[in-house]
This record gives C-alpha cells, sequence and structure tokens, in this order.
C-alpha cells in the first residue's frame, strides 16, 4: 500500500534541529522514511538528535545561520534537497516600550533573513529538485498580537508573506511553500518562556486553550505533511495550530 | 509500520460518496486502513464505490441527506464513528440578479442544513467518539468572492463558521472540528462546468493556478490528515487549498 505522506527517498533539510521543535521534526521525518540534513548551532546536541533518529546515511552541519559566511558554506555542501523544514527561531517577551533595536535586529536575523538568504543560495546552487516543499514554522502571535510580541509577532508575519511570495515565484518548478501557525508548545515553555513565566501563569494560560498546550509531535506531523506528496497541490498556504484558540 | 496518518482501527462516516470528493475520500481512507460508512443519494453509485474499497467491515447506507427522515434511518443504521467527512455538496454557479429562493433553499439545503443536523444527531446519539474528528469540505469561494457563487460562497463560509463553534463546544470530548477550502478540483462537476462555459475559457481560468486545478486525491489527502492523529491538536482551522491562486 502507498501511503501518500510517506518520506522515504527524499532528503529534507531541518534548521534549529538542535531545538525543540526542530529536534522532534528531524526525528518524524526519519520515521517517515527520509534522509534528513540536521542543521544546529549546538553541536552536542546536534550529534544527540542525530544518534535518535530512525534509518541511515542522515547528515548534520554545526551551522550559525545567521552568520552569512557559515550559511552559504552549508549552501555548499548540502545535498540535493526535497524539501527544508525552516524551524530554526527565537522568540522575545518583551514590553514594546523597552524593546531595542540591537533586540530587534537579533530577532529578524535568525527569523526572517536566515530562512530567505538559506532558501536564496540554495536555489542558486540549483539544491532544491523539483517538486520540492518549503516549510516555514511561523506562529499565531501575528494573528494574536499578543503583549510583548511585537518585534517577534513581526518576524513571524513576515515570514508568511515570504513563504506566499516564493509559492508564486517557485511554483514553475512545482516548488512548494507554505507555513505553520503553531500557538504555544509545550517544549517553548521548557526551552525558555518558564524563566518568564510563573508556573501558575503557564497554567492559567493554558487553560485558555480548548485543548490545552501543543506538543512538539503536533508541529512535525504538520510539516510532515506540507512536506508529503499529500499535500502537492498546496502552496502559499498557512496552517493555523492553536488547539482552538483562536 | 504505524505512523501518526494511519486510520486502521478508525471508522468514519463519508457523505457524498457517491463521487467525486466524496469517492475518492472514501477510497483514500480505506487505503490508510480505516473502516468506512458511505451515505449518499444515488444507489448504484454508492455501490460501486463500496466494491472499490480496500479491506473489510466497509458499510453503504443509502441517505438524501436533505430528508429529515432519511438523516434519522442512516443514523439507525450508524456505529460508534471516530470522525466524519463531510463531502456531500452542492455547487451553483448564477448570477445574484436571477437566484431565486428556491435555489437558496436547494443549495442551503445540502451545503448547510445536512451536515449542521446529521451532526447534531449523531453528537445526540452519542455516536461520534471521544477525540473524533469531523471535517467539512467547503470552498475558496468565500474568500475569493467569484462571480455566480452569492449563494455558493455563502454556504461555504456557514460550514466554516460552524466547524469553528463546534470546535469550542466539543473540545472537552476532545472532539476537533475543521475546514478545508478547496479551488477548483477536477471532478464530474467541474467537467460539467468546463462543459458548460467554453473549453478556452476554463484552460485561462486553469492557467491562473501556479499549479494548475486540483486532483480528487489531494483534497482526500488533506482529509485524512485531519481525521488522523497527526492533526490532533489542530482544531477550528480552516486549511486553504488552492495551488497558490489567492
Amino acid at each position: 500500500m502507498k501511503n501518500p505522506f510517506d518520506l522515504t527517498g527524499r532528503t529534507i533539510m531541518v534548521t534549529g534541529a538542535s531545538g525543540g521543535l526542530g529536534r522532534q521534526t528531524a526525528i518524524s521525518i526519519s520515521k517517515m522514511g527520509a534522509k534528513v540534513v540536521l542543521v544546529g548551532r549546538r553541536e552536542e546536541r546536534l550529534k544527540t538528535v542525530a544518534s535518535e533518529l530512525a534509518g541511515e546515511g542522515h547528515l548534520s552541519f554545526v551551522t550559525d545561520l545567521t552568520n552569512r559566511a557559515a550559511r552559504d558554506e552549508l549552501a555548499a555542501k548540502s545535498p540535493s534537497l526535497d524539501g527544508i523544514a525552516h524551524c530554526a527561531g527565537k522568540t522575545l517577551l518583551q514590553p514594546f516600550k523597552f524593546i531595542t533595536e540591537d533586540q530587534y535586529e537579533e530577532i529578524y536575523r535568525i527569523n526572517v533573513q536566515a530562512p530567505m538568504f538559506l532558501t536564496q543560495k540554495l536555489l542558486k546552487n540549483k539544491l532544491l529538485n523539483p517538486g520540492a516543499s518549503l516549510v516555514f514554522v511561523s506562529s499565531i502571535s501575528p494573528i494574536t498580537g499578543w503583549k510583548g510580541h511585537s518585534i517577534y509577532a513581526g518576524s513571524k508575519a513576515a515570514i508568511i508573506a515570504f513563504a506566499r511570495v516564493l509559492a508564486h515565484e517557485l511554483a514553475p518548478s512545482r516548488i512548494r511553500a507554505n507555513t505553520i501557525c503553531p500557538a504555544m508548545i509545550k517544549t517553548e515553555v521548557v526551552d525558555g518562556l518558564s524563566e518568564q513565566m510563573t508556573a501558575d501563569y503557564i497554567a492559567t494560560d493554558a487553560a485558555r486553550y480548548p485543548l490545552g498546550y501543543g506538543e512538539p509531535e503536533d508541529v512535525a506531523n504538520a510539516i510532515i505533511f506540507f512536506l508529503s506528496g499529500a499535500s502537492k497541490w498546496i502552496t502559499g498556504s498557512n496552517l493555523i495550530m492553536d488547539g482552538g484558540l483562536t | 509500520m504505524s505512523h501518526p496518518f494511519d486510520l486502521t482501527g478508525r471508522t468514519i462516516l463519508v457523505t457524498g460518496a457517491t463521487s467525486g470528493l466524496g469517492y475518492q475520500t472514501a477510497v483514500s481512507i480505506a487505503e490508510m486502513g480505516g473502516r468506512v460508512v458511505i451515505t449518499g443519494r444515488r444507489e448504484e453509485l454508492l455501490a460501486k464505490t463500496l466494491s472499490d474499497l480496500e479491506g473489510e467491515g466497509h458499510i453503504a447506507c443509502p441517505a438524501d441527506l436533505t430528508s429529515a427522515e432519511d438523516r434519522d434511518r442512516l443514523i439507525s443504521q450508524l456505529p460508534p464513528l471516530n470522525g466524519i467527512a463531510h463531502c456531500a455538496g452542492l455547487t451553483l454557479l448564477h448570477p445574484f440578479k436571477f437566484s431565486d429562493e428556491a435555489r437558496f433553499q436547494q443549495v442551503y439545503s445540502i451545503n448547510v442544513e445536512a451536515p449542521f443536523f446529521l451532526t447534531q444527531k449523531i453528537l445526540k446519539g452519542k455516536l461520534l467518539l471521544n477525540e473524533a474528528s469531523i471535517v467539512f469540505v467547503s470552498s475558496l469561494a468565500p474568500f475569493t468572492g467569484t462571480k455566480g457563487h452569492s449563494i455558493y460562497a455563502g454556504s461555504k463560509a456557514s460550514i466554516i463558521a460552524l466547524a469553528r463553534v463546534l470546535a469550542h463546544e466539543l473540545a472537552p470530548s476532545r472532539i476537533r472540528a475543521n475546514s478545508i477550502a478547496p479551488a477548483m478540483v477536477k471532478t464530474a462537476v467541474v467537467e460539467g462546468f468546463i462543459q458548460q462555459v467554453s473549453s478556452e475559457r476554463a484552460e485561462a481560468d486553469e492557467a491562473r493556478y501556479p499549479l494548475g486545478y486540483g486532483e480528487p486525491r489531494d483534497v482526500a489527502n488533506a482529509i485524512i490528515f485531519f481525521l488522523s492523529s497527526a492533526s490532533k491538536w489542530i482544531t477550528g482551522s480552516n486549511l486553504i487549498m488552492d495551488a497558490g491562486l489567492t
């Protein structure tokens, strides 16, 4: 039986693979049969993730995607790709009054510039196969306009718009581009926000979600859908995943 | 190999299963291991769908879902369900000036009333298991406002809104409700539309789609994603599928 969600024979790059969502995405993709190209900054974490992958033939690149030279080197060494899961990103929770231009630049560099120019380099180096699928992990933040997200929300809105433009520009090669907009995933709480939020706050916040906070697997599975042949007609779309919050 | 898109062990009701999207949805769900209960008006076509399904245990229950009696009869035959794919529907292309109340009622009766009260009866009959997933096939029409769709577009907008309300009302049972909004898919209905307009006009229309018109299996695969546990955190969402048209 042919499973349209199967990724056997496909090579997929996963950025942010040393972080929560990227790690789970890489693992889930490998279980669906894909060869994974792991990209992340933290070497030790990346090694651990590589050891957790199912199957063989995966590659790892320790790369800081905000560094242009490092990005170009990655785009030179990468194998031909059937897809990219752009999971690298950074969250910032800071009232608008107190944000600085440095913070702005830091967030836009990793959330917007990095996926944009990495994708461009891979295209220029002809490393995206016809029929490839690009998935950008955006966020529910541009839609909800949460307090403290003035920088982050805009960066995630930019990536939705970027994916829609790519959808049109790359359609002649049948390369697709879509975004997913997850609300709060348990890993983000674990990975950083717990430093800024009390357990009480998190419990109250999670209660606003009809289905509670999401799990990294939920995001990984949506990414698999968009990477696979099951979504071959979907491009320029954006999937909100928020447990019913909005 | 088990994977999150697998539907083994799940029983799914598919409406409109005699042709087009409903037919392909039933076939694809069965291929993914699901047990299907199919319904539709035309008995012979329904029998044909049944004979095309992979696996065992599928049931065909002919019914005209616009008839309350038929709906009740269908419900009396239903096993407990893990999901519903509401594929039954009617397209109408007619200038607003010449629309009439009879047409309005005809379209709303199959596109809105039927899924609305069928779902309600299934819930009242406790035939929808916890963690079930309801998928409504809406349309791109409410978003594009295409000429001639004054009745149709509203009926399809209404079903997106219903899915969002159900998402909230049914979350305590972890029952999910989502909609998909496909643009033009090559079904028999569309072939009919192409004959209705000239084939030149149809070709010009398809050329507006960066990836061309869709195939029924594209819609079926999106429905499988929303029915499966791969989307267990997604509820109240609407997925636009239009090959980059909008």
